[in-house]
C-alpha cells in the first residue's frame, strides 16, 4: 500500500481522493502496483529518465560503435555501410598522424587539467581563508565561466591576433616581445596559447566546486587544529585535503572528460595547427569525418578517446585510492 | 502551507501555453514539409531558408525578392570560410533544413557525387541561361549534370598601393616574378612592407597554383585523376615562395595567419602593405572611405607572370539547391530573381563581384564603377581554374600544410612536394 501511495502522490491525486474513490481496485493498476517488489518500482520511476538516456546517449553511442566497423559510403544521398571489422581501428595504429595527435591529446588533457586544478585551488583558497582579495576575487571569478566557448574563442582569436591583438600589445609594452608576435600561427606557441584560453575559462568552475566543498567542512575542525597549535599549511593538508579529496576525484575525472571533448576552442583558434601541433583526438576525429567524409574512421577515433578517458579515470582512482 | 507547484493556479495556463507553443512549432515544421500545400492554404507562396554570407547587399537582394515574390526567406549568414564545413555537416547529418547554398567549383565537385546537391538541369530555362555563356556553368557540373547555377566569377588579379610606389619612385606594377623582387627590395628599402600572400595553413595551396602555374606547371592532371604539383615547375613555384620569406624578407609575417582573402584585403586597405593578389571585392573595399585609409590610391594589375605572361586562380560563385531541400520550386524563384541581369548589374555595382551575365557585364555603369575588370579577360586568358576534387577539402589542407612548412623553412621546397604528394596518393586511394 506504501508504494501505490507513493505512486498516487507523485501523479498528484493523494490517500483523499484516493479514498474518494473507493480505495484500490483488487487488480486495477495501483493493486499491481503495490504488489511489486523495490527494484520493480524502482525501475518503474526511472522509466522515463532512462528512456530519455536510451534515446539520446546510448542509441548514439552504439550507432557510432557500429560505423566504427564500417566503411561508409555516400551515394545518391543514401548512405550505405560495408561491414570492415577491425579496419578502421588499424588504419589510426598504422596512421603516421596518430602518435603526434596522441601525445598531443595527452599533453593538452594533463596540462590543463592539473594547471586549473592548481589555479583553482589557489583561488579557493584565498576566498576560504579570507585573505587579501577575497571579497575581489568573489565577485569577478565566475565571468570566464559565463561566456559560451565560441564567444571564448573568438575572444581570444582577437587578442592573439598578430595584427591588432591586445595580448601583443600588454606583453610588447611591457618589454617582454620585441614585435607582435603570432601566436597561434607559431608551432612553438599555438598549444600553450590555446592552453591559456581552456584554462582560464574552466578555473572558476572548478574553484566554485573545491571552494563548496571546502566550505562544507565543519568548522569545529579547525578550532581543534588550532588549539593544538596548527597552522594554515596543517589545516590545508589535515583537514581540508583529506575532506575534499572526493570533489578532487570527481573534478578530476569530469575536467578531464570535458577536456578530452574540448574541439570548438581548438578548431576555431588554430583548425589543429600549425603542422598538428595542436591535433587532438576530437580535432582529428572531426577532419576525418566531416573534412574527409571518412565517417568509419571518424568514429572509430572517437571511441579511442572513450577508451583515453577510461584508461585517465582508472589512473586517478588508484592514484586516489578513492573506492567509491 | 505551500502548495505542490503541480497544484498552483497559474500551472493549468502554463501548460496551456506550453502546449500551444510546442503545437505551433510542431505546425510550423509541417508547413515546411508541405510547403506548397500550406501556402495554398493560406494564400501566401511559401518560405525558403538561404544559407550564404553576411554582406549586406545580398541580405538585401534577399529582402527584395520577399517583397518581388512574396515568398518569405529565412536568411542565416555564415562566414566565408566555414561554409563548407557547415554544408559538410549538414549534409552528412541529413538535414533537409536550407533551401539555397552557396557552391563553388570544389563544392559542386565534393558534393554533387555523395547525392547532396539537386541536378538543376530540368529546372532552368531558356531564358535564365539567355545571357550566360555555357563556359561560366562548367565549373558548375559534375557527371555532365548542373548542381550550381553561377552567380559571379572571382578570379584573383594583382593589386598595388599607388600612394606607397610612388614614394618609392616607382612607376609600375611588376609584369614579371623576378621584377616583383625588384619592386619588393626598392619599397623594403623604404621601410614599406612589399607583400604578402595568404599563406594559412588550410588555405596556402592556392597562392601556391597562382606560383606553380606561372612557372608553366599545374596542380592536377583532371583526365588521370593525379597530382602533378610535385615537378620542376612546383619546386621552382615553392622556392620562390620561401625565398620571399626566408632570404629576401619582402613578405609580411602576418601572412601565415591569414586563411582566406579577406583579411589580406582588409591590411591592403588600411595601407600597410604596398602589393597583393586578391579577388575582386578588393577594388570597392579599398576605395571605400569606411573601409579604406587608401582610397584612391588602388592599382590593378595582370598578376605578375615567369614561364607565362601571367596565371591566376578563379572561383565561379554559384547557387546550389540541397537534394533535401522541401521548397525546390520556391528556390529556383529565388535563384532566377538573384541571377536576373538587373540583379547581377546592381551586385557588380554595389559589391564588385564579376557579373556572369554578358549584358551585365559589358553595362557602362558597371564598367564605370569597376575599373578592375578592364584587365580581367586578358587575365582569364592564361590559366586559372579552380582545384576540383572530391576529396578537395582534404587535398588542399594536406598540400597547404607542407606549403606552410617550406616557407615556413621546416622542410624544403622538394621534401614538402614529396610528401604532400605521397600523402594525396594515400588520400585517393592510388
Amino acid at each position: 500500500m506504501e508504494k501505490a501511495n507513493r505512486f498516487l502522490m507523485i501523479f498528484g491525486r493523494g490517500r483523499e481522493q484516493e479514498k474518494k474513490e473507493g480505495g484500490l481496485r483488487k487488480g486495477g493498476l495501483l493493486d499491481r502496483l503495490d504488489r511489486l517488489s523495490d527494484t520493480s518500482t524502482a525501475y518503474l520511476y526511472l522509466m522515463p529518465t532512462m528512456t530519455l538516456i536510451l534515446l539520446t546517449v546510448i542509441v548514439p553511442m552504439l550507432y557510432a560503435l557500429f560505423i566504427s566497423f564500417s566503411k561508409v559510403a555516400f551515394t545518391q544521398g543514401s548512405m550505405t555501410y560495408d561491414f570492415v571489422g577491425l579496419s578502421n581501428y588499424m588504419q589510426l595504429l598504422r596512421d603516421a598522424r596518430f602518435p603526434d595527435v596522441l601525445s598531443n591529446t595527452v599533453f593538452f588533457t594533463v596540462t590543463k587539467v592539473v594547471a586549473t586544478l592548481a589555479i583553482a585551488f589557489g583561488i579557493s583558497l584565498t576566498i576560504y581563508f579570507g585573505v587579501w582579495g577575497a571579497g575581489f576575487f568573489k565577485r569577478i571569478f565566475l565571468i570566464p565561466w559565463a561566456l559560451s566557448n565560441v564567444v571564448n574563442s573568438l575572444m581570444w582569436q582577437w587578442m592573439y591576433s598578430g595584427d591588432y591583438g591586445i595580448f601583443n600589445e600588454v606583453l610588447l609594452r611591457l618589454g617582454f616581445i620585441d614585435e607582435y608576435q603570432m601566436w597561434l600561427v607559431n608551432v612553438h606557441t599555438a598549444m600553450s596559447a590555446v592552453l591559456f584560453a581552456d584554462i582560464w575559462k574552466s578555473v572558476p568552475y572548478v574553484a566554485l566546486l573545491l571552494l563548496a566543498a571546502m566550505q562544507s567542512i565543519p568548522r569545529e575542525l579547525h578550532e581543534a587544529s588550532k588549539v593544538d597549535g596548527g597552522g594554515p599549511i596543517t589545516a590545508f593538508y589535515h583537514i581540508i585535503l583529506p575532506h575534499i579529496k572526493p570533489v578532487i576525484m570527481v573534478l578530476l575525472v569530469i575536467e578531464t572528460m570535458w577536456t578530452l571533448r574540448v574541439f570548438d576552442l581548438i578548431w576555431l583558434l588554430t583548425k589543429g595547427g600549425p603542422q598538428d601541433s595542436t591535433m587532438t583526438l576530437n580535432v582529428f576525429a572531426y577532419e576525418q569525418a566531416f573534412r574527409n567524409f571518412d565517417l568509419g574512421y571518424g568514429a572509430a577515433i572517437s571511441y579511442c578517446i572513450t577508451i583515453l578517458t577510461l584508461i585517465f579515470t582508472f589512473f586517478y582512482m588508484k592514484t586516489l585510492k578513492v573506492e567509491n | 502551507m505551500k502548495k505542490e507547484w503541480w497544484k498552483q493556479k497559474q500551472f493549468p495556463a502554463i501548460a496551456g501555453l506550453a502546449l500551444v507553443t510546442v503545437v505551433s512549432g510542431c505546425s510550423g515544421s509541417n508547413a515546411g514539409d508541405n510547403g506548397e500545400a500550406s501556402a495554398a492554404d493560406d494564400g501566401d507562396k511559401g518560405e525558403i531558408t538561404v544559407l550564404y554570407v553576411g554582406d549586406q547587399f545580398w541580405q538585401d537582394q534577399a529582402k527584395e525578392f520577399e517583397q518581388v515574390s512574396g515568398i518569405k526567406v529565412n536568411y542565416e549568414v555564415v562566414n566565408f570560410t566555414e561554409q563548407h564545413d557547415k554544408l559538410a555537416t549538414a549534409f552528412a547529418g541529413g538535414s533537409t533544413e536550407y533551401d539555397i547554398v552557396h557552391v563553388r567549383d570544389d563544392f559542386v565537385a565534393e558534393f554533387a557525387p555523395k547525392g547532396f546537391l539537386t541536378p538543376l538541369d530540368d529546372l532552368i530555362t531558356e531564358d535564365m541561361k539567355a545571357n550566360i555563356s555555357d563556359s561560366y556553368f562548367t565549373p558548375l557540373m559534375n557527371g555532365g549534370q548542373i548542381y550550381g547555377f553561377p552567380r559571379y566569377l572571382w578570379p584573383w588579379q594583382f593589386y598595388y598601393n599607388k600612394a606607397l610606389f610612388a614614394e618609392a619612385g616607382i612607376e609600375n606594377p611588376p609584369a614579371t616574378w623576378a621584377e616583383f623582387t625588384a619592386v619588393a627590395e626598392k619599397l623594403k628599402a623604404k621601410g614599406i612592407t612589399p607583400y604578402a600572400e595568404p599563406w594559412g595553413e588550410t588555405f596556402s595551396y592556392t597562392p601556391f597554383i597562382v606560383h606553380l602555374r606561372s612557372e608553366g606547371g599545374e596542380f592536377w592532371d583532371e583526365e588521370q585523376d593525379l597530382p602533378t604539383f610535385n615537378s620542376p615547375e612546383g619546386v621552382r613555384a615553392l622556392q620562390f615562395m620561401a625565398d620571399m620569406n626566408l632570404k629576401d624578407k619582402i613578405i609580411s609575417p602576418q601572412s601565415v595567419q591569414y586563411d582566406s582573402t579577406a583579411p589580406l584585403a582588409d591590411a591592403f586597405a588600411q595601407g600597410t602593405i604596398a602589393m597583393m593578389m586578391n579577388a575582386p571585392h578588393t577594388y570597392p573595399l579599398a576605395n571605400n572611405p569606411e573601409t579604406s585609409k587608401i582610397t584612391g590610391q588602388v592599382g590593378v594589375a595582370l598578376v605578375p607572370g615567369a614561364q607565362l605572361k601571367t596565371a591566376s586562380y578563379a572561383e565561379t560563385g554559384g547557387l546550389a539547391i540541397p537534394a533535401g531541400s522541401k521548397n525546390k520550386e520556391q528556390a529556383m524563384e529565388y535563384i532566377r530573381f538573384v541571377t536576373s541581369t538587373e540583379q547581377e548589374k546592381a551586385m557588380a555595382i554595389g559589391i564588385g563581384r564579376i557579373p556572369v551575365d554578358n549584358v551585365a557585364l559589358q553595362d557602362a555603369e558597371v564598367q564605370e564603377a569597376n575599373p578592375h575588370f578592364a584587365s580581367v579577360a586578358e587575365q582569364m586568358e592564361y590559366p586559372y581554374g579552380m582545384f576540383k576534387h572530391e576529396k578537395a577539402a582534404a587535398i588542399s589542407t594536406e598540400v597547404s600544410r607542407h606549403i606552410s612548412a617550406a616557407v615556413a623553412g621546416r622542410e624544403t621546397p622538394e621534401e614538402a612536394l614529396q610528401a604532400a604528394e605521397a600523402n594525396v596518393l594515400k588520400l585517393i586511394g592510388k
